[in-house]
């Protein structure tokens, strides 16, 4: 009977569709340190406005905390994914045109509302610097700072925004139960079907999925879907599905940023994704499990 | 050429076939390696290959999934991928199916992408459907009995045709949601259910081409057989390299082993000359030794006697004693002499031959007996033979012929001389007769025979004398000759 019972157990566990963040991920510290520095450096955006934090603030969220200063041309900017636990995701951008990290840090220096700056002025700006230069040095052995060099670091320190341990992680090692509310939440997650789509490592950044799919949701020109990669009308409101994770922290809600709360968030994708109204007794069960997914800082930044 | 230089060119031969052989070999241990890692590389994408259909299978059957392994298997297959393509030289043939495969990889990731988002809606809405009709049973009871029916035989189909994959029955469901769509149901609560039905089946029939298209197309790319044809051209491109490679350098093997073999002989054959020609350098010291101490010992002995008779003459009483001791001491100077002579035409490299010997023998003996009315006849017989009589063996014949033609002259009261010098490679046969008196008692063991005998045994050879109507004095010598060893006169 014990064994039967362990066999079960063994298999019911495998079969969790997500995975908990791993405690630590290997990363390059120095290298990730430079990164740090420069991702917190107003001097490389275009008009020295913006640093890559002022829209992507991994101390609180991972996104725009809705007060920093932008300036006037990137008021219109869309819902920022977060950057916490980006490594996970399966593509970066919300219609993962770029493949990696790299390729994604390469792209938004090129983004008129973003960065908007050039390779050449990034590696002007940069060789400018003696403390940068320095730093540089001690890693590549070289005196020149090289545009490939910068988004290196940027990257490595990207890579150590992980934001393990959360109670829910911490529930599937076994170390932690969840409460009864958190424990409902979580089943509901499953059986209502929001698993099907928020699964993985980042209970999300896995796969593209449309919003809308039962309730149709009112689709925009020029939102950053796969239509606008594609132009199929299929891809239409096609979107890299978001992580749950820190998701308490990531309001106001949907890449249009329509739901300011997380509850109305999850009233709102039940009804256009599952064609089910949730009661306010599920929400508040959603809520509980959902609260139970924010992990703790990373450790780059303690 | 000489061997010497036979042997360094050979060796500079071998030494470059062998270098040509290491290479060669090499290069077979480099196909065959670099082979070996291609087509590991190609039994790992094979490995990845399967868990991708595996994971695919399992996200699509399983009531939960996790694209993140999907996912990760697409990452480690793109690198396996790009580590195989980064490999060089690939030959065209397989970079041509590579480049089917990397088609295959790309078209493989975009059904994967769109398989993703069908799944997730169809396993969605084929859970929700049965659910619901369940939800309506315990919300409405069977109520209406049409109604129901309708819904049960939707659900039906469905599980049917998400379980088949079959497109086709997707057909089956148009005719029933239609006429879901248009049933009329009076409870405001009842239509409210048969829209979210209505919605989930809706989505159902428009997604599940996606889902199964994808899928089947899926399998279509038959990303193992593409590999599997990588794989024998993996195996045809070695085979094709090793045909030259392999024969070559088994080819190369033998000519170095061979060269070996020649340049080996050639150092046996030059060590035997060079042992050969310290022995013929060590009896030729060997002789002249032998030469020179005999002819010291001659000299020596003539020089004594001439001083000694000379002594007697100058105290002689009278003037016939010293005619005689003149006599003796002119007899034995023209000895001494003829001794010198003797010598130094032994050593004249010019006159080595057997001609040159046979041509002396005549001369002298000719010109000796006939001087004192003697008639005089040689014979000779040379063949077979190698190499030069030598001085040891020239200077030793004239002496015990010199002797035996002193005897004849002075004793025999001969009329006539025969010579004959037979020789081959057994050995000389050297003779003198003579028809004269023959040997009077006590002569065959005078002082001439003994030095006679003795000469010619000591060149290891056999001395007769017998007499019967004249004498006849026989030398057998064997060739070559034992040298004598050192210091030995």
């Amino acid at each position: 009977m014990f064994f039967v019972n362990c066999v079960t157990a063994n298999v019911l566990s495998a079969a969790e569709p997500i995975d908990p963040i791993p405690k630590t991920l290997e990363y390059d510290k120095q290298l990730a340190n430079i990164g740090k520095l420069l991702f917190f450096d107003k001097e490389l955006s275009n008009d020295k406005v913006v640093s890559c934090a002022s829209c992507h603030d991994p101390y609180s969220g991972g996104g725009y905390d809705g007060k920093t200063f932008l300036g006037e041309h990137r008021k219109k900017r869309i819902k920022d994914a977060t950057v916490l636990n980006v490594v996970f995701n399966f593509r970066q951008f919300w219609n993962g045109r770029a493949k990696d990290l790299k390729e994604h840090a390469v792209m938004t220096m090129k983004i008129p509302i973003s960065m908007n700056i050039t390779k050449e002025e990034i590696e002007q700006r940069l060789n400018s610097s003696e403390s940068y230069r320095q730093m540089f040095r001690v890693v590549f052995k070289k005196d020149r700072i090289a545009f490939d060099d910068f988004i290196d670091a940027l990257v490595e320190f990207e890579k150590a925004l992980i934001t393990p341990d959360c109670k829910f992680d911490r529930y599937l090692r076994g170390e932690v139960l969840l409460s009864e509310e958190e424990q409902n939440g979580y089943d509901l997650f499953k059986k209502l079907g929001c698993v099907t789509c928020h699964n993985g490592v980042n209970i999300g950044g896995n796969s593209f999925q449309k919003i809308g799919v039962i309730n149709p949701y009112p689709w925009k020109e020029g939102v950053n879907d796969l239509f606008k990669l594609t132009k199929d009308p299929f891809d239409k409101n096609r979107f890299k599905v978001p992580s749950l994770r820190n998701i308490e922290l990531r309001a106001p809600y949907f890449h249009d940023k329509s739901a300011a709360k997380l509850e109305a968030a999850v009233k709102k994708m039940a009804f256009h994704n599952l064609g089910y109204t949730v009661n306010d007794a599920e929400v508040k069960r959603l809520v509980a499990f959902l609260k139970a997914l924010t992990g703790s800082r990373p450790a780059i930044l303690q | 050429m000489k061997l010497q230089y036979k042997i360094s060119l050979t060796l500079a031969l071998a030494l470059v076939i062998g270098g040509m052989f290491f290479y060669f070999e090499k290069k077979v241990a480099d196909i065959v390696a670099s082979n070996a890692a291609l087509s590991g590389n190609v039994e790992k994408l094979e490995r990845l290959e399967k868990q991708l259909d595996y994971e695919l299978l399992q996200a699509s059957f399983f009531l939960y999934h996790n694209y993140d392994r999907l996912s990760n298997i697409q990452k480690e297959l793109s690198i396996e991928f790009d580590g195989f393509s980064a490999k060089e030289p690939l030959s065209p043939a397989v970079s041509e199916i590579l480049k089917e495969y990397d088609a295959g990889l790309t078209k493989k990731q975009k059904y994967i992408e769109l398989f993703q988002t069908a799944n997730s809606i169809i396993k969605n809405s084929s859970i929700y459907i049965p659910a619901l009709e369940v939800k309506y049973l315990e919300t409405f009871g069977e109520g209406d009995i049409e109604y129901f029916r309708l819904l049960s035989e939707i659900t039906s189909v469905i599980f049917l045709t998400k379980n088949s994959l079959d497109a086709d029955l997707v057909k089956a469901l148009k005719k029933p949601a239609l006429r879901l769509e248009k049933y009329e149901l009076k409870d405001r609560n009842k239509r409210g259910f048969n829209k979210v039905f209505l919605s989930h089946l809706k989505v159902f029939i428009d997604y599940f081409p996606y889902y199964s298209g994808s899928l089947l197309s899926l399998r279509d790319i038959n990303s193992l057989k593409t590999l599997q044809k990588i794989k024998t051209a993996l195996l045809e491109e070695r085979e094709k390299n090793l045909s030259f490679v392999k024969p070559l350098s088994r080819l190369l093997f033998l000519f170095f082993i061979a060269s070996i073999g020649i340049g080996f002989a050639f150092v046996v054959k030059a060590e035997r000359q060079r042992r050969k020609s310290f022995e013929a350098e060590k009896r030729h010291l060997d002789e002249k030794a032998w030469i020179l101490k005999d002819l010291h010992d001659g000299i020596g002995g003539t020089t004594a006697n001439i001083t000694m008779l000379a002594d007697m003459a100058k105290n002689a009483s009278s003037l016939e004693e010293v005619k005689k001791d003149l006599a003796l001491i002119s007899d034995l100077s023209r000895e001494g002499l003829s001794d010198i002579r003797s010598f130094l035409q032994s050593l004249d490299e010019g006159k080595t031959d057997w001609q040159s010997l046979i041509a002396d023998i005549r001369h002298f003996g000719s010109k000796l007996v006939e001087a004192h009315g003697i008639s005089f006849g040689m014979t000779d017989n040379i063949k077979d033979i190698k190499g030069p009589p030598g001085s040891l063996l020239r200077l030793n014949l004239f002496r015990i012929y010199r002797e035996a033609l002193n005897n004849i002259i002075k004793h025999s009261g001969a009329k006539s001389v025969a010579v004959a010098l037979n020789a081959n490679k057994e050995g000389v046969v050297f003779s003198v007769r003579d028809d004269g008196s023959g040997l009077t008692h006590g002569e065959g063991k005078g002082r001439g025979v003994s030095s006679m005998k003795a000469r010619t045994e000591k060149m290891g050879g056999v001395f007769t004398i017998t007499s019967d109507k004249g004498s006849f004095i026989n030398c057998e010598i064997p060739l070559p000759l034992k040298p004598p060893p050192s210091g030995r006169a």
